[in-house]
């Protein structure tokens, strides 16, 4: 058969060869997602919301769970603790709890669930409940007694219940693969738990920074199994376990208040760094062949950000007066910020301070690029974690307010999008659309609220 | 009130080693009963706060003082300014609050605004009212209308905000661990201080900063830091840049301090109340105490009068001299 190219035909050829270079991020299968909060481009990605304006869905959850939502082809998992009493609502703003403000302890019957969404509808496709009794711990008035964000690899949804001490696979008909149960731990400060597990490959991750007996464990994700344990030295610590997966090896890199560590896949570890503030929240990210650690309680006089380079071993801390060793590639004493995880994008490392105020990096130098701008002067603070699509930041606030701001070496603020309720928890994006989870609903933002 | 205090406690030492500062003669002339952890003096008025409560006290007769009104507020009161016939209240998570104590017998709350953050202490400068507002930083509220306080901007500040002194065009905050900020108010939102100094002994969760009035008296201009450690003592000589002048310890924990002139007046808990003569900023010299039978827990100071809270039992009354 003779080939005939016509116009038609080669602009044909263009449109499949573009569309081919937008790739959309399909899942969301953790905490921040694939690339630590940065989506694929995608045109059908929405810029602006509210409550009326390109909702695709928006459903009522119930209890009060501060975990991300998560997204694999048509199912939307979230978990969530509900009470089977009226509990003091969750007080938005920037506080440091002592005194009355310090810990919440439940006497009520709790249910811990979790539920399978339709990525459509909304629809509940199943709800299961894995644990039901009065929380065996306290929380600071803020959290909730389900934080940690579930993990899927795409054939089972992984849940950590800190709160109860429970970690679980189900499959996605809601069946209990496994479950296990590895202590409920009340912390010193009993401010409750938010570590989220990681998977990579056949291994759940599970770190759990107490004070009292901290660890990090490796289990089967087929079997539950726990293949390893190790002890951590560790204070309470909110931040959760990346996996960096770099051209020497694979690590599983934790930050904590004692010590930044790596540990290798059979639980050694690889790598340390002592110098972080005290009650360490950020998780850490992988980008540019460094991986960054920070931390940022604002108490603490030392509020670092680490870039650290492949290859480490031993104890790689900066000793007084550096800024940068063989594999620290830079460091700023007092960028880290409290509540929120950083994020790079392109070639920058961005930083939001709880306080509404946003900086900008070189993400491979460390070099300033533009010092505090006030995203807004009046929000409760900022809590959830950045994320970045098509050329802009998004940050939203506790009051529910996404901030979006130019991607890129200039600050501009773009827009504000508003949605009602209390916002901590990280929104996930994929396949097109945006979750956010408000401390009563989830909702589905997309372009024309299509679905 | 009650005017409960043993003969023997009254005495007063005015130390040799004073050298040329006169020494601070202190004696009891009565006492507020109940339960209290500041205290504040403004004309012949005392306002004590316990918890939550803030109580107004007339000391027209200092041995006979009379409760008059109370408020209390949503949360804990952590500091308060007093401007005319309102007070201005920092209270926690509830932040700001304006209470009308123009009829002193029956306060009344015009307006409160929730802040950010939370709500550590407050000053005044002009028709607005700056809180210290721990991670939240400097708030700067519109308190031209009584019944709606506005906030207008904040100022940033690395750590946790703790408290707040305006003087003329600036404001000097306090923040923890060691943060001394100067604030050029003229520059409303501004993320540049005018001058930031790392204080050289971090602070713990309480603590004070106390800056002297802008007057024409010969006394030195100093800003104080306290709080459980050493006074952290700043001159200002020249108001927007503090030099650090000197690290005093005092026998005690030099809980909170008072400046009257060149005196700082320090409630040091257990070892009482020291005054501390500051004519040469660098070289604090202790030039009289009161040893209480509770820990001296706040202090504030108007003319002669000298006012302390004990083991937050009650407010002694001192009368000092010269």
């Amino acid at each position: 058969m003779k080939s005939v190219t016509t116009p038609a035909v080669v602009a044909l050829g263009f449109l499949v060869m573009a569309m081919s270079t937008v790739s959309a991020t399909d899942q969301w299968p953790g905490f921040r997602g694939p690339r630590a909060g940065v989506a694929d481009d995608d045109p059908a990605l929405p810029d602006t919301w509210s409550e009326k304006e390109n909702v695709a869905w928006k459903i009522a959850v119930p209890g009060l769970g501060w975990s991300s939502p998560i997204v694999w082809g048509d199912h939307v998992f979230i978990t969530t603790a509900v009470s089977s009493a009226d509990e003091p609502a969750p007080v938005k703003g920037l506080f440091d709890p002592i005194g009355d403000h310090s810990r919440n302890r439940s006497t009520a019957e709790h249910r811990w669930v979790v539920i399978d969404l339709d990525f459509a509808t909304g629809r509940v496709r199943w709800e299961r409940e894995l644990h039901r009794a009065p929380p065996p711990t306290a929380k600071q008035m803020k959290n909730s007694y389900a934080s940690e964000t579930p993990v899927t690899d795409g054939e089972r949804v992984y849940v950590y219940f800190g709160a109860i001490g429970l970690v679980a696979a189900l499959d996605f008909n809601g069946q209990v693969l496994w479950r296990r149960d590895v202590g409920a731990i009340e912390g010193l400060q009993a401010w409750g738990t938010a570590q989220s597990p990681l998977v990579y490959r056949d291994r759940l991750y599970v770190v759990n920074d107490n004070r009292m007996r901290s660890f990090i464990a490796a289990f089967d994700t087929k079997t539950g199994n726990e293949i390893w344990r190790s002890d951590r030295e560790e204070v309470e610590n909110w931040s959760s376990p990346i996996v960096w997966e770099h051209e020497q090896r694979t690590e599983i890199v934790t930050a904590g208040e004692g010590k930044v560590r790596s540990y290798g896949l059979s639980g050694e570890v690889l790598w340390e760094l002592q110098g972080m503030s005290r009650s360490t929240i950020p998780t850490p990210l992988a980008a540019h062949g460094l991986v960054y650690v920070s931390s940022g309680y604002p108490g603490s006089a030392l509020r670092p950000v680490y870039a650290i380079r492949p290859g480490a071993s031993g104890d790689i801390s900066l000793k007084p007066g550096e800024t940068s060793n063989p594999f620290i590639a830079w460091a700023d004493p007092r960028l880290g910020s409290y509540n929120t995880s950083p994020l790079v994008y392109g070639d920058y490392f961005y930083t939001v301070l709880d306080r509404g105020l946003l900086l900008c990096h070189d993400a491979r130098t460390g070099k300033p690029i533009y010092g505090r701008q006030r995203l807004s002067p009046d929000a409760s603070g900022f809590t959830a974690s950045p994320w970045a699509y098509n050329g802009k930041i998004f940050a939203i606030s506790e009051d529910g307010d996404t901030f979006l701001v130019q991607a890129g070496p200039s600050f501009k603020l773009l827009g504000k999008n508003s949605l009602d309720g209390m916002v901590l928890a990280t929104p996930a994006v994929a396949r097109g659309s945006l979750f956010i989870r408000t401390s009563t609903s989830l909702y589905r933002i997309a372009k024309g609220g299509r679905r | 009130m009650t005017r409960r205090w043993p003969a023997a406690a009254l005495l007063v030492i005015g130390l040799a080693a004073a050298g040329a500062a006169q020494s601070v003669t202190l004696t009891p002339v009565g006492s507020i009963s109940g339960a209290a952890d500041l205290i504040r003096i403004a004309g012949t008025r005392a306002y004590v706060t316990s918890g939550k409560t803030l109580t107004l006290v007339d000391l027209t007769d200092p041995a006979s003082p009379t409760r008059l009104g109370a408020h209390t507020f949503p949360d804990l009161i952590w500091g308060l300014a007093i401007g005319g016939d309102m007070v201005y209240v920092a209270a926690d998570l509830s932040g700001l609050s304006i209470l009308d104590v123009s009829n002193p017998r029956a306060p009344v709350l015009r307006g409160s605004l929730k802040t950010p953050g939370q709500a550590k202490n407050v000053t005044l400068a002009g028709t607005r009212a700056l809180v210290a507002d721990h991670v939240a930083g400097i708030d700067v509220i519109d308190v031209s209308s009584p019944a709606r306080p506005a906030l207008l901007e904040s100022f940033f500040v690395e750590g946790f905000a703790k408290d707040v002194v305006a003087r003329g065009s600036l404001a000097y905050a306090l923040d923890q661990p060691t943060g001394l900020t100067v604030f050029n108010l003229t520059k409303p939102g501004s993320f540049e201080p005018a001058a930031a100094v790392t204080l050289p002994v971090p602070i713990p969760l309480r603590a004070q900063l106390v800056v002297s009035e802008e007057s024409s008296t010969p006394a030195p201009r100093v800003a104080i830091v306290v709080g459980g450690g050493p006074l952290q003592i700043y001159d200002l000589t020249r108001p927007e840049g503090p030099v650090h002048a000197a690290t005093y310890r005092t026998q005690g924990p030099a809980l909170r301090v008072a400046l009257q002139g060149a005196r700082a007046y320090v409630s040091d808990g257990p070892q009482g109340l020291q005054v501390i003569d500051l004519s040469v900023p660098s070289k604090p010299m202790v030039v009289g105490s009161y040893k209480a039978s509770s820990p001296v827990r706040d202090v504030a100071v108007s003319g002669s009068l000298v006012l302390v809270t004990t083991g937050g039992e009650e407010v002694l009354i001192l009368r000092q001299s010269p």
